[in-house]
């Protein structure tokens, strides 16, 4: 399977997800992306020393995913493209920073250590908010809600359009890959003597397409103004949900439970 | 209905079309035949103005011109060889309401008109669907659909049959003999034209070198092979 | 050079943005940067539409469709001969040689949008830097500093083989100056960021040549695409029919050189703060004090320049919750070690107990 494939199939997932039907799915667009924000915005914030009270955070998105019925290792694939830079980074602070900050059972653990897990989980964490955002809601919503805090309807309808001719190139590159590699066994990628005429050729049919599509709209009378549905109006309990959310992200912020939680019962 | 008279078309000084007049009747049922490059997509280009050509062409009373586009263009529903660049809102629904909404539909009631027509082509269960996850047929069926909803008098339709699988393809036949509108079906799949039209324009090299029942023409041999066009499959004899 | 081997298998694996490796100060910085250059473009783009008297809506669907070629070259492996590895696009300059910067730009937002919300290259708050670090350079740099000088020039003679050597030349300067320029960007938003330990000297070390080579390699696939795309439809590549000798070759060389003094004069001005601070860094930094400031790398590396100090008090007053050094833990750190091991681990349970139980509601509904 080529990449181009595989990310057609990506998008499928996606797809398949976002039209399930749960309690999460139905909270408006906007609240949802508020708490993303908010969470991701906590996650990031806590100090680099700080691994158990950034731990807490896992309860969100693991509580989240039950809610929206997405099984949680869906993600994970996901994790591919973010980590190796965090990985990067982070494997290389336990080489600078040898101070010993905790000690268990005797052994001691130095804070490069500690701050390359907390890295790492925060890379983890803010990934799958964002997969449960965008795993529950559909594109248009997002671009609804975007309107409405005025980001520019130009954006707004690009972003719309290019995602629906993303799926479409994804597949013309996917089969084109496939007829390339039928007449060139053994060849990795591209040879170099077609570099430009394989994306190229696609690159001339798209300017057709481009042409085609630009007269198709201007048939139905188009002139400037894309129409597009407001997006489905959220539950009632949608601004509930994201105070909620709120209020603990802060509580986890400020107090550090675990540390908290272990003195009631240690 | 629609009337060309003395259009000609010339690309980087190659000619295109040649003088081709004919006329269509409100209802009739015409089907485009030639060959590769006999200018079929370029005279249904013209008639929508989206190229200018010599002569005139005129859709229900209104010359084709820039000032008359608007009138012309809603007169007119075209359906696109490839339904991908017909299909470019997020949903089937918001697709087929974007044509209306453009001609001042108000919304509620352009909602009304795709719904009915959803329901006409038995294709309901795709309102909320997203154009990008449809299959080919039903890619196809959107794309009428989009330009059924507005409620044009003619429908010009590029190669509606490419890519269908038999089963969808008579499903097309059965949706393109259910609408009674005034219909130019540009297609080399003469079976296809031979049971949808009742009348055939060939054109070849830019010239209509016949003009006639789609019975008579479709079933000479001759002329369909001087045209380099074969017998429609359902017409040639079985080897002996 | 740490044993690790730097995968430079996808192009831009190193040049996307974590959510995790950004201060929220920094993100929210970046992101207005960003939409400032933006609404810059869609300012420009509604002069031109004046000017043209063509709607911006006419150049949407040319638009959309090149970000989602974008988008899907950027799938394609290129094959780099006489290595194992391959390139891949990124596409700023390519977008900006057809569209034209302004809306380059808006269609490289979009496309890194698409990419950090379904595919998750990047994140959402890190959003704003990936658009500065990949758009920007890529779509204005790159266009006006490199590409449009460069096809004004005579370089390579006034017949149609000259133009395929300037698009060939600017392609190759524009991505390599352009990757640079978002590399760097990386290593200076993660070390304002105070993300990592490692000194900003060797993180710029580690960053920078790799990105040259991947440079080069987009450089030419970008020149390969245009070249073609020149021979087929020439006038789709903007200004390669243009005017010769409008922009002088000679200042945009003398920017680049004065840009590159600067970028020199102030990384090894860092670099002397810290001579070698790479084997200082892992030999012994305890005894230069390093750790005492817990690793914002600023704070040590800015004594030597005035410019990272003022970041450096930028990034205080900007940062979100502004409490990096967490006291707790660091004052009393076995004191919290017991009690916050048990709280974790109750964490723990408790999250494995929603898992199971989810799961199980699941299958009985599956049922």
């Amino acid at each position: 399977m080529n990449q181009a494939e595989r990310a057609c199939q990506e998008l499928q997932a996606m797809d398949e997800l976002a039209a399930k039907s749960s309690l999460i799915h139905r909270i408006g667009a906007g609240s949802k992306l508020l708490v993303t924000i908010l969470y991701i915005v906590t996650v990031v914030s806590f100090s680099k020393y700080d691994i158990f009270g950034l731990f807490v955070m896992v309860l969100y998105p693991v509580i989240g995913y039950q809610f929206a019925l997405i099984p949680v290792r869906t993600c994970f694939y996901k994790l591919r493209v973010v980590m190796p830079l965090v990985c990067a980074v982070g494997l290389l602070n336990p080489f600078f920073d040898k101070q010993i900050i905790l000690t268990i059972g005797g052994v001691g653990v130095s804070g490069g250590v500690i701050s390359m897990l907390t890295l790492m989980m925060k890379g983890v964490f803010c990934l799958m908010a964002s997969f449960l955002l965008i795993a529950t809601t559909s594109i248009e919503s997002i671009c609804a809600v975007l309107r409405r805090i005025h980001c520019p309807k130009i954006l707004t309808s690009l972003l719309l359009l290019t995602f629906r001719y993303v799926s479409v190139l994804l597949e013309e590159v996917s089969v084109m890959t496939q007829a390339y590699h039928l007449r060139a066994p053994g060849q990795k990628g591209i040879h170099i003597s077609a570099w430009g005429s394989f994306l190229g050729q696609l690159l001339l049919r798209s300017m057709d397409r481009a042409t085609a599509l630009y007269e198709s709209m201007e048939l139905r009378g188009f002139h400037g103004e894309f129409y597009y549905a407001a997006g489905e109006k959220g539950a009632r309990y949608s601004w509930l949900y994201a105070l909620g959310w709120a209020a603990l992200f802060a509580l986890a912020r400020l107090v550090n439970l675990p540390a908290l939680l272990g003195t009631l019962f240690a | 209905m629609l009337q060309f008279e003395h259009v000609s078309f010339s690309y980087r000084d190659a000619p295109v079309l040649q003088d081709v007049s004919f006329f269509v009747d409100a209802g009739e049922r015409v089907g485009l035949i030639g060959a590769n490059g006999a200018g079929k997509s370029t005279l249904m280009k013209t008639a929508l103005g989206l190229l200018t050509c010599d002569g005139t062409i005129t859709v229900d009373g209104v010359v084709v011109q820039p000032k008359n586009l608007p009138t012309v263009r809603q007169a007119l529903g075209y359906v696109l060889q490839d339904s991908d660049n017909q299909l470019f809102m997020p949903t089937v629904l918001e697709d087929m309401i974007f044509g209306p909404i453009n001609y001042g539909v108000p919304r509620a009631q352009a909602e009304e008109r795709a719904d009915a027509v959803l329901q006409q082509l038995g294709i309901s269960h795709l309102k909320h669907r997203h154009n990008h996850s449809l299959s080919g047929g039903e890619k196809r069926l959107a794309a009428i659909a989009t330009i059924l909803t507005m409620e044009p008098k003619a429908m010009l339709m590029d190669e509606p049959s490419t890519a269908l699988d038999p089963k969808n393809r008579r499903r097309l036949i059965h949706t393109l003999n259910a609408m009674h509108v005034t219909k130019l079906i540009a297609s080399h799949d003469l079976d296809l034209v031979l049971e949808t039209c009742d009348r055939v324009i060939l054109l070849s090299h830019g010239q209509v070198v016949a003009d006639g029942k789609a019975k008579e023409i479709l079933r000479d041999k001759a002329l369909l092979e001087a045209n380099d066009l074969e017998l429609p499959f359902c017409l040639t004899e079985p080897p002996k | 050079m740490y044993g690790i081997r730097i995968p430079h298998k996808k192009e831009g694996f190193f040049m996307h943005m974590a959510d995790a490796l950004l201060a929220p100060g920094v993100a929210a910085t970046m992101y207005v940067v960003s939409a400032a250059v933006a609404t810059v473009s869609i300012v420009k783009l509604r002069k031109e539409e004046k000017l043209q008297k063509q709607p911006i809506s006419k150049r949407l669907p040319v638009m959309a469709v090149m970000a989602a070629l974008v988008f899907a070259g950027q799938m394609i492996n290129y094959t780099i001969p006489g290595t194992g590895s391959s390139g891949h696009l990124c596409g700023g300059m390519m977008l900006s040689a057809l569209l034209g910067p302004f809306a380059g730009f808006l269609s490289m937002i979009v496309v890194l949008a698409i990419q950090c919300l379904f595919f998750a290259d990047g994140g959402l708050m890190a959003l704003g830097a990936n658009i500065w670090n990949m758009a920007f350079y890529g779509c204005f740099v790159g266009y006006f500093l490199i590409y449009r000088p460069i096809m004004h020039s005579r370089l390579g003679g006034t017949s149609k083989g000259g133009a395929r050597v300037r698009i060939i030349v600017s392609s190759i300067v524009g991505c390599v100056l352009t990757l640079q320029l978002g590399a760097f960007s990386v290593v200076l938003e993660t070390s304002l960021s105070g993300i990592s330990d490692l000194p900003f000297g060797a993180f710029v070390g580690l960053m920078q040549p790799i990105h040259l080579a991947i440079g080069l390699v987009e450089g030419l696939i970008t020149g390969a695409v245009l070249l073609f795309v020149y021979e087929a439809r020439p006038e789709l590549v903007r200004e390669a029919n243009a005017e010769k000798g409008k922009y002088s070759l000679k200042t945009t060389v003398v920017i680049l050189a004065v840009v590159a003094a600067i970028i020199g004069g102030g990384l090894s001005l860092l670099a002397s703060g810290n001579p070698d601070g790479l084997e200082w860094a892992l030999f012994g930094n305890e005894d230069a004090g390093y750790n005492a400031n817990m690793g914002l790398d600023e704070e040590n590396y800015g004594k030597s320049s005035g410019a990272a100090d003022a970041a450096a008090s930028i990034q205080e007053k900007t940062a979100f919750l502004p409490d990096y050094a967490f006291s707790g833990d660091e004052e009393n750190p076995a004191g919290t070690t017991v009690s916050g091991l048990v709280g974790a681990l109750m964490v723990a349970v408790v999250a494995g107990a929603v898992c199971t139980v989810g799961g199980i509601y699941r299958k009985k509904k599956a049922k």
